[in-house]
């Protein structure tokens, strides 16, 4: 299974369900130096530390597309992005777990918070990188596949 | 008389999604709660026609929050929510008694048709 692949597309697919703009999967790596971080982590057969770096621009189209309120509230801003992180996440691993047949579970993301969790015994990582008309994001993956993955011939 | 809903999920997003669908509809939210914990106060107090039940919530997590309102009302209505949804998250819904788990961002559709099927089974 290409874990990469099924990545960059669920997350493709399910952000422009949540926030109602399409966001491309980028050719390159990214490097975003002024970004806010939300970290989640899965735990199980696909064990993996997910860090989403989100240029502010884009935040602020993401919380736009969500219909965000009360964004005064501090409390507020981050719950919005931790929930588009949710859920964009969310789809990727229902389809890496439909795929292996095997059970994995999210976390609570955590926002502005960098190295938010411990890496420990991930063997594999990969960088992605999305591209949008308001803004770029970038994904770093670090995870250990414990399943057995029967490909189709 | 409107059905009352309760809605028990920590992002403010769902509750707003779900507020603005269900607004001039036969459906009103009586109650939100961000936790487990909170939800399970709500659901003895305001004793709603339907529940909406986030899985991944800090503490008690969803299907724990379920588990304990199915021990305490063998019929209440609940609507499991999640940005997970696998096969094997669904066989573990279904083997605690639940019959819908929507995945997450709702739509309003299916939603209502969630809603009709489950007020359904009182008839």
């Amino acid at each position: 299974m290409n874990v990469p692949h099924v990545f960059a597309s669920s997350i493709a697919l399910a952000a422009k369900k949540v926030v109602g703009f399409s966001m491309a999967e980028c050719n390159r790596q990214l490097v975003i130096s002024n970004a806010e971080v939300i970290t989640i982590q899965s735990k199980g057969s696909f064990a993996s530390t997910m860090e989403f770096r989100l240029e502010l621009s884009l935040v602020e189209a993401i919380l736009k597309g969500m219909k965000a309120r009360q964004l005064e509230d501090p409390g507020m801003r981050e719950s919005y992005l931790a929930e588009f992180v949710n859920i964009i996440s969310g789809h990727a691993l229902t389809a890496i777990n439909n795929a292996t047949e095997e059970i994995s579970r999210l976390t609570v993301p955590r926002v502005g918070k960098e190295n938010a969790y411990e890496k420990q015994g991930l063997s594999d990582k990969f960088d992605t990188c999305f591209t949008s008309e308001y803004g770029k994001m970038e994904v770093l993956i670090e995870y250990s596949l414990n399943a057995v993955v029967y490909e189709l011939t | 008389m409107a059905h009352s809903v309760l809605v028990v999920d920590d992002s403010p997003f769902v509750y707003h999604q779900i507020k603005d669908m269900v607004e001039g509809s036969e459906y009103e939210i009586v109650g939100s709660a961000k936790s487990g914990e909170e939800g399970l106060e709500l659901f003895r107090s305001l004793n709603p026609d339907l529940i909406i039940l986030d899985i991944i919530m800090p503490g008690i997590d969803g299907l724990e929050t379920a588990e304990i309102m199915l021990r305490e009302d063998p019929n209440v209505k609940i609507v499991m929510l999640s940005s997970l949804f696998d096969s094997n998250l669904l066989d573990e819904v279904k083997k605690m008694g639940l019959r819908f788990l929507l995945p997450k961002p709702i739509e309003k559709d299916v939603l209502f048709a969630t809603f009709e099927m489950l007020l359904g089974d009182e008839k």
